[in-house]
């Protein structure tokens, strides 16, 4: 379930990238026009979403299997 | 002086990629791959690093240059949000293949996926042709750095372009993949502490960040560039989210992924690959808002490649003016290097092994043709910059990017949907390369800057086809206008993947077996530890 509710973060936070409520604000907020402060702490939020994708969602199946699955002879380079 | 910093640093990338060669154990795998060994903080550093490149930061100030700080979202947040995304959701996948069937490179991967050996070809043909122009704005870069930072007469610029290419020709001779990974982490530090550096002694110089700021916002000359209104429409900016999607079919990114030791070791890179994005672009977008502060007068590709080049010659000093140079020499190089191995991977191993050409167990016969390879694309590329030099590094960029992420569907159908087929694979990639040259042309070459889609452009297609052969420069659509190729590419190879996929035989029960298993783990075809099995469930070659 918080597996989802992950993924619909990720859908939430795309659509925020489009802030057009910004656009032709030319305001400073943090010594900064407020286009480029609210995407900069857009950057920091994507790095606590994938965080909690890390967290929540992890793939190790992927892992199990292929480390079961992968003897060296498997290699080309080998 | 600066070049002097230049040279030192340069040397010190030389000594780091022939050092590293008394770790590599002489094998194709261990060339191309690092033996499949590294570690969470160099494949951050390393993916990091092919990613920052003279287009995130000469580009991404030049752009700024023109259109304000609307760049900033235009690719680093999208990226931000978009890259992580794509690595974690397609990347995971691709990893675990590799790892389970042994691939290097997409064109296997596709060959056994498609079962077609001329897929396979057709897909590195493709994937060439885009990486070219990519490498040549890292060159673009190079002669920008070399020729504003010298003070070499214009006709010498050359030079710069021409330095790069043998340095990194030594140390990826040398190294291979692990000396470009090892090189990489020492230019990504190089480039976060000198991007952090300069950005401070510049604005310090000017009267402190606070002040220009606020400058800026009073001048009516200058305050546009604050807000996105007038230099970028809402639907262009949505367009550019696609963009980043490019990373999933990025030859170079492919190789990284299988260099990673562990599944685990991506955690690190997912999590702070977004900080780490914004750390590069931040710097270089204020920076190019200040630059047009300071000169507004710019008006030539050559010049905007150049205007934060110009702001570190004028206020940085020359000791950090180096520094930055020898930055940004590190980033092109860490761009340069991974996409040269990657080709001369896939050269060797998808075309020349693959057709029987060498045999798979000549190691040194591999490597010694990888190396060929290296040098001569570099050669290539090198030769075709001397046509090409009117482009800004953005725009260049942008047409790259645009055409990996158009090859998106042809990788989620392969990973994904198991009724894909080799036909509905055909015509996607055909379609995108149809596609993507088309409306490159159009755009004059890309020497358009500002070129657009809209729907009265579409229906006026014959129109700007026949200004072509005229010679004729297509009207310009207004930078509020229009949403950028990629919207309208991407979905064209996604409709026609599905539809030829969808009217054309589906692949044997085997292959969809194979790749697709009924429940996790129970692989049929596995490979054994002589690698036959892989080698009989592989496209044998028509030779």
């Amino acid at each position: 379930m918080t597996k989802y509710l992950v993924y619909g973060a990720a859908i939430v936070l795309y659509v925020l990238h489009q802030d057009w409520w910004n656009w032709d604000d030319r305001r400073l907020v943090l010594g900064m026009p407020v286009g480029l402060t609210y995407h900069v702490g857009f950057c920091v939020v994507a790095s606590v979403l994938m965080f909690c994708l890390v967290r929540f969602a992890w793939p190790a199946h992927l892992e199990v299997e292929a480390k079961d699955m992968h003897p060296e002879g498997a290699d080309p380079w080998h | 002086m600066a070049l002097t910093i230049i040279l030192i640093y340069l040397a010190i990338a030389v000594f780091i990629g022939v050092f590293s060669t008394r770790f590599l154990r002489k094998t194709g795998s261990d060339f191309f791959v690092a033996s499949r060994s590294m570690g969470p903080f160099v494949l951050l550093m390393s993916l990091f690093s092919t990613n920052m490149t003279a287009f995130a930061i000469l580009g991404s100030s030049g752009e700024t240059y023109k259109k304000g700080i609307g760049v900033f979202g235009l690719m680093a947040s999208s990226s931000a949000l978009i890259i992580p995304c794509v690595l974690f959701f397609v990347g995971t996948r691709l990893w675990s293949i590799g790892k389970k069937f042994g691939y290097v490179t997409q064109v296997r991967y596709f060959r056994d996926r498609w079962e077609s050996n001329t897929l396979g070809t057709v897909i590195f043909v493709v994937l060439v042709f885009f990486s070219a122009p990519y490498i040549l704005t890292g060159l673009l870069g190079g002669e920008t750095i070399f020729a504003k930072l010298t003070g070499y007469p214009q006709e010498y610029k050359w030079v710069g372009s021409l330095v790069l290419c043998v340095v990194v020709c030594i140390y990826t001779f040398l190294g291979g993949m692990r000396g470009a990974n090892w090189v990489q982490t020492f230019q990504a530090i190089l480039l976060l502490t000198f991007g952090a550096l300069g950005f401070v002694a510049i604005t310090r110089e000017l009267g402190g960040f606070g002040t220009i700021m606020e400058q800026i916002q009073a001048s009516p000359r200058a305050s546009h560039l604050l807000a996105r209104e007038g230099e970028i429409s809402t639907w262009k900016f949505l367009s550019y989210t696609l963009i980043p999607l490019s990373v999933g079919m990025f030859p170079h990114m492919f190789i990284h992924l299988l260099t990673a030791k562990k599944l685990t070791a991506f955690r690190y890179t997912f999590v702070f690959y977004p900080v780490c994005i914004a750390t590069v672009w931040l710097p270089s977008v204020l920076l190019g808002l200040i630059a047009f502060h300071q000169n507004p007068n710019l008006k030539t590709a050559a010049d905007v490649n150049g205007a934060l080049v110009e702001l570190y010659h004028n206020y940085a000093g020359t000791l950090l003016a180096g520094l930055f140079g020898a930055g940004v020499c590190a980033a092109i190089m860490g761009s340069l290097d991974s996409h040269i191995l990657c080709l001369g991977s896939m050269f060797t191993q998808d075309v020349v092994v693959h057709y029987g050409m060498v045999d798979d167990r000549n190691e040194k016969a591999k490597v010694f043709i990888a190396r060929l390879f290296v040098v001569g694309l570099l050669l290539a590329v090198f030769l075709v910059i001397r046509f090409v030099n009117a482009r800004t590094i953005f725009s260049t960029g942008v047409w790259c990017f645009s055409a990996f992420s158009s090859l998106f569907p042809l990788l989620l159908a392969a990973v994904f949907w198991k009724r894909s087929t080799k036909v509905g694979a055909y015509l996607s990639a055909l379609s995108v390369l149809f596609l993507v040259s088309f409306f490159y042309c159009l755009g004059d070459y890309g020497a358009n800057d500002e070129y657009s889609i809209t729907w009265s452009s579409l229906l006026d297609l014959g129109t700007q086809v026949r200004n072509l052969f005229n010679g004729i420069p297509n009207k310009s659509i207004a930078p509020t206008e229009g949403i950028m190729p990629v919207m309208v590419i991407l979905p064209f190879s996604a409709v026609i993947l599905v539809v030829g996929s969808l009217l054309s035989k589906p692949p044997s029960q085997a292959t969809i077996e194979r790749f697709f298993p009924g429940k996790r783990g129970d692989f049929i075809a596995s490979p054994s530890k002589d690698g036959e099995v892989r080698q009989s469930a592989s496209i044998p070659a028509k030779t």
